[in-house]
């Protein structure tokens, strides 16, 4: 076994000079999410993400890539807050969406969810129908005439393409659906609820080729209306969905950039490692 | 591998797949074992309580002809042991005969005169057989017959005896006319005193009393009551205290004999439009049974009217007999009666179901008496040819109709029919009381108050412990939980019954306002709560809210005691028992229906607390993950998500806390009064089916009525703890299955 901390320390002590060329790109796009020396610990003593500063911009699809444990989707999660669950884990550094620093005590939790959905890795759909799984983020939200709702309903499903396949059974339960119908309820749910970035936990690995497949055609639609933060464990999937990609490691980010630089000419060793599969 | 080796595989496997199937057989004849005896113990109670709806019926009957010149046969009886039996004929001859060999045992004479003969004859009690006799010489004759058993060592014997006690000569005033006795009616009470009651040759109604304390004598004429000579039967309550006489017009005329100087007509009244062939008093002194010459039979006791004076209603009409009634007989256990009609036919009825219980002919011809055997366990009858029968009578559980136990029933003393439970009384006189309703509506209700008192509390305890609190304090709550459901029941029993229930008399008003002032103490902490600054707010942390709320329920709990009198004193008039008295009109008692709730109501939280915890722990993180992150706040997720997810669990919960205080005892032995009254009000207590049980199966004799019917109850209350968990399993499992498959 190599040691890679040391390598992982070293490169993020050099990255700064060398990211030039994301600078660049990244000067071009709005930046919708950017953090600011971001530590997160699950307990005094266990950090699990180290001086992260990572930008990310709108209507865009961002990957990140990175072995199991590397703090992928403990980074993800900060954006919406949902490490705040956790008993006893706390962060420090900023992190801003739209400018606005999302851990002040003005950000009303709710609200913020509702502008950053989430799907998470395993399909969670609610033990209701279908419509009712789809209205909750409205109702919850406030919007209770039925009408209303059942406009939002169709257009969430269109979005998430499934509205062909579920349009006459809306009043079925969801459990009856199969597991990639699930997930992409779970990508329309999110979506009833018109958020402005959608973060996505592995949203493919439970699923078989064609339903990821499916999903993915999904993403690429959804990236026109939305920005959207996808964690994968499957390159090949970062490398067909994303526009960039961020590989992390250790919980510190090693490298970030435009997805096509990262899959042909990484600038970090340990990059090209990882994606041709050297360890992972 | 090498032979050695393999061997040694073999046989670990083999060994290993023997603990298997002994496991599995173990294991599948423990759950078979416990169905087993789960079956086994319902159809023992079934089994025991089913001689209940036995109806009674009639034994091969022993028969023979008396050996006698007379035909005609005033008295009949037989010991209690059915060895010997006894007739008395109109030349005053009194026989024991042996019933196994039909052979004279004794005979005896009454001390009649030449030609003189008996006219009329009556038992004068119901235990020891006095008996008086009228003679056509206007003579009555008392005297006592007696059947001792006497053990040796050959065995037990009957010895029978016979005494004459007094003889007696009537003298009317008008002594030129010939007299004799018509009918007569007698009867000795436990004072020893003696009534004599009869009718004379030309029907005027006589009564002698024989003080048995002071060897008083009285006699009284009674005639001049009557317009009309014309009465037909007489009756004398077995305790001396009233005699009753009927009339060929259908009317009873209802003497106090209470002073012995100076009888009374308390009433009198019509009780049918046709004669009245025969009356009789049944056990108990309350009831009489009036037969007509018709053939109706009815039964009438005195009931309280509404200007609190007794006055005699029909109270059951019983099947009636085709022809006119000539005798009645009453047992001395029980409310049976018998009635012969003039053509030998014969029923058995039951007075205080008014049901009649057969029907049947002894012998080809008209019955001359009739008679219970001591302990109603035989009928015997003499006909008009001579002819002897006694028919053993098996009859346990007459009162036990299902009308007797889940309908109303008219007691005797009641002024309508009403369900009542009350098994036992002072004397061996008492009409038992067997209404089941009562006790279920007492499981019922101390159920409510338990569950009005628990669900809330215990529901809402786990939602905060399992979806709000902070870990350490969900580690502490979830362990004294489960201690507080280690408490035996008779300790909370115990303390509710002797320390809660004085307290809470005490502070009554303090108690009834506590819910009311902790709600508006707490809605007054909320609103002040939302106007603390937001950055203040942000800062407190989970588990904090509990440092803020404990103090507060404590303050008004405290403040809800000490207001207690002032506003007993401002809205209730200084005193809340005896408002409640006035305004709801109901007894305060000490240990009511609300201090039962509570203490019930702590021996189910933890139940329905430890479930539902659970349930809702159980749903998974992905559900409220989701819910949570499509901006629905803690409160929408537990509300919208995961209580209908867990509801399967929550149900069962409630079930399981339902059936534990149906069936729980202790506590409602203790902590309640045990009246079996029917009253929903929180102040006044109740009696329990499983206290019931509890209290009265030490007293009830072994296959008697009410053993059985506490059997019975049991019985009910396993067929009502079958059906809650029952229906908690399928209820459970298809919520389960609608809001739970995750």
């Amino acid at each position: 076994m190599m040691n890679y901390q040391e390598e992982v320390d070293m490169v993020s002590q050099t990255d700064k000079q060398e990211q030039t060329h994301l600078d660049d790109v990244l000067a071009k796009e709005r930046i919708v999410i950017e953090t600011d020396d971001l530590d997160f610990y699950y307990n005094p003593e266990v950090k699990a993400l180290k001086n992260i500063n990572i930008r990310i911009p709108d209507k865009k699809v961002t990957a990140f890539i990175g072995p199991s444990g590397c703090g992928k989707s403990t980074l993800l999660r900060c954006f919406n807050r949902m490490n705040d669950l956790i008993p006893g884990a706390y962060l420090e550094g900023k992190v801003m969406i739209e400018d606005a620093d999302i851990y002040s005590e003005k950000i009303r939790l709710e609200e913020l969810r509702k502008r950053v959905g989430m799907v998470f890795q395993k399909s969670n759909p609610f033990p209701m129908s279908i419509w009712e799984n789809v209205a909750f983020g409205p109702r919850v939200n406030g919007i209770q005439g039925k009408s209303d709702l059942d406009e939002i309903v169709e257009f969430a499903l269109k979005q998430g393409d499934l509205w062909r396949e579920v349009k006459d059974r809306l009043d079925s339960s969801a459990l009856d659906l199969s597991g990639g119908q699930q997930q992409r309820l779970c990508i329309a749910r999110t979506l009833a609820n018109k958020p402005e970035i959608i973060l996505m936990d592995e949203p493919a690995s439970a699923l078989d080729p064609i339903s990821t497949g499916k999903i993915e055609e999904t993403i690429n639609e959804l990236k026109k209306d939305y920005t959207i933060v996808i964690v994968t464990h499957n390159m090949q999937q970062a490398a067909r969905i994303s526009d960039y990609t961020a590989f992390m490691m250790l919980g510190e980010m090693v490298e970030m950039d435009t997805t096509k630089r990262i899959f042909t000419n990484p600038s970090v060793q340990m990059t090209e490692d990882y994606i041709t599969g050297r360890f992972g | 591998m090498d032979m050695e080796n393999r061997d040694t595989k073999q046989k670990h496997y083999a060994k290993v797949y023997r603990a298997d199937r002994w496991a599995a057989r173990f294991i599948t004849a423990g759950g078979y074992g416990i169905i087993a005896s789960i079956i086994a113990i319902m159809l023992f109670l079934v089994y025991q309580s089913l001689p209940l709806g036995k109806n009674a019926s009639l034994g091969d009957v022993l028969s023979f002809k008396v050996n006698s010149p007379e035909n005609q046969t005033f008295l009949t009886g037989v010991d209690p042991y059915q060895e010997i039996f006894y007739t008395l004929d109109p030349k005053g001859k009194l026989s024991y005969f042996n019933l196994d060999k039909n052979d004279i045992n004794s005979q005896y004479q009454l001390p009649l005169s030449g030609e003189e003969k008996l006219l009329t004859a009556q038992k004068g009690n119901l235990l020891s057989p006095v008996f008086a006799v009228g003679t056509d010489s206007g003579r009555i004759i008392t005297a006592e017959i007696s059947m001792k058993p006497e053990w040796s060592d050959a065995g037990r014997t009957i010895v029978p005896s016979f005494e004459v006690i007094e003889e007696w000569q009537f003298t009317p005033e008008n002594d030129s006319i010939e007299n004799h006795i018509e009918t007569i009616a007698f009867v000795q009470n436990e004072d020893i005193s003696r009534f004599w009651a009869w009718l004379d040759h030309v029907g005027g109604l006589h009564l002698r009393i024989l003080d048995g304390e002071y060897d008083d004598e009285y006699l009284h004429d009674l005639s001049e009551y009557f317009t009309d000579t014309n009465i037909t039967a007489l009756t004398i309550s077995h305790n001396g205290e009233s005699l009753v006489a009927a009339t060929r017009d259908g009317d009873l005329y209802w003497f106090a004999l209470d002073d012995f100087e100076d009888i009374t007509l308390k009433d009198k009244w019509r009780a049918s439009n046709r004669p009245i062939s025969a009356i009789a008093y049944l056990l108990g002194d309350q009831a009489i049974v009036v037969g007509g010459a018709d053939g109706s039979v009815e039964t009438w006791f005195p009931v309280r009217t509404e200007a609190n004076w007794m006055k005699f209603q029909r109270i059951h009409t019983f099947e009636p007999h085709a022809a006119s009634i000539k005798l009645i007989t009453m047992s001395s256990r029980n409310r049976n009666f018998l009635t012969a009609d003039d053509k030998g036919n014969v029923k058995l009825h039951y007075s205080t179901s008014g049901a009649t219980e057969f029907n049947f002919q002894p012998t080809d011809y008209p019955i001359s008496t009739i008679t219970f055997s001591p302990k109603s366990d035989a009928i015997v009858a003499v006909d008009a040819q001579k002819n002897f029968s006694l028919f053993p009578l098996d009859d346990p559980h007459p009162e036990t109709t299902t009308r007797g136990l889940f309908g109303k029933v008219w007691y005797e003393g009641y002024q309508e029919p009403e369900f009542v439970w009350q098994s036992t009384g002072g004397s061996d006189e008492f009409e038992p009381k067997l209404s089941l309703i009562p006790l279920i509506f007492g499981t019922l209700k101390g159920t409510l108050y338990a569950m009005l008192f628990s669900i809330p509390i215990a529901i809402l305890a786990a939602i905060y412990v399992s979806q709000f609190s902070p870990t350490w304090l969900a580690r502490m709550v979830k362990p004294t939980v489960e201690i507080m459901a280690a408490l035996p029941s008779v300790v909370i029993g115990f303390l509710a019954g002797l320390y809660f229930s004085p307290l809470f008399e005490d502070y009554l008003t303090g108690f009834l306002i506590t819910p009311i002032l902790l709600l508006v103490f707490f809605f007054l902490a909320v609103l002040a709560w939302r106007s603390v600054p937001e950055h203040i707010r942000a800062k407190t942390n989970p588990g904090q809210e509990l440092l803020m709320i404990l103090p507060l329920a404590i303050i008004s709990i405290y403040a809800s005691l000490q207001l207690g009198p002032l506003v007993e004193s401002w809205f209730f008039g200084g005193n809340m028992q005896q408002w409640i008295f006035s305004n709801l009109g109901v007894t305060y008692e000490t240990r009511n229906s609300l201090v039962v709730g509570f203490a019930l109501g702590f021996a189910v939280i933890p139940i329905i607390f430890t479930m539902t915890e659970d349930a809702l722990t159980n749903v998974p993180d992905s559900l409220s993950s989701a819910s949570l992150a499509l901006g629905a706040s803690r409160w929408q997720t537990v509300r919208k998500v995961i209580l209908p997810a867990a509801s399967g669990g929550i149900f069962a919960a409630t079930m399981l806390g339902l059936g534990r205080a149906v069936g729980e005892t202790m506590i409602v032995l203790m902590a309640t009064g045990n009246t079996p009254i029917l009253d929903l009000n929180p102040f006044n207590g109740f009696r329990a089916m499983s206290a019931c049980i509890a209290v009265e199966i030490p007293e009830a004799p072994v296959g008697g009525s009410l053993y059985r019917v506490l059997f019975m109850t049991a019985l009910l209350l396993f067929l009502f703890t079958f059906v809650l968990n029952t229906l908690s399993s399928i209820i459970g499992e298809r919520l389960r299955k609608k809001y739970a498959r995750f």
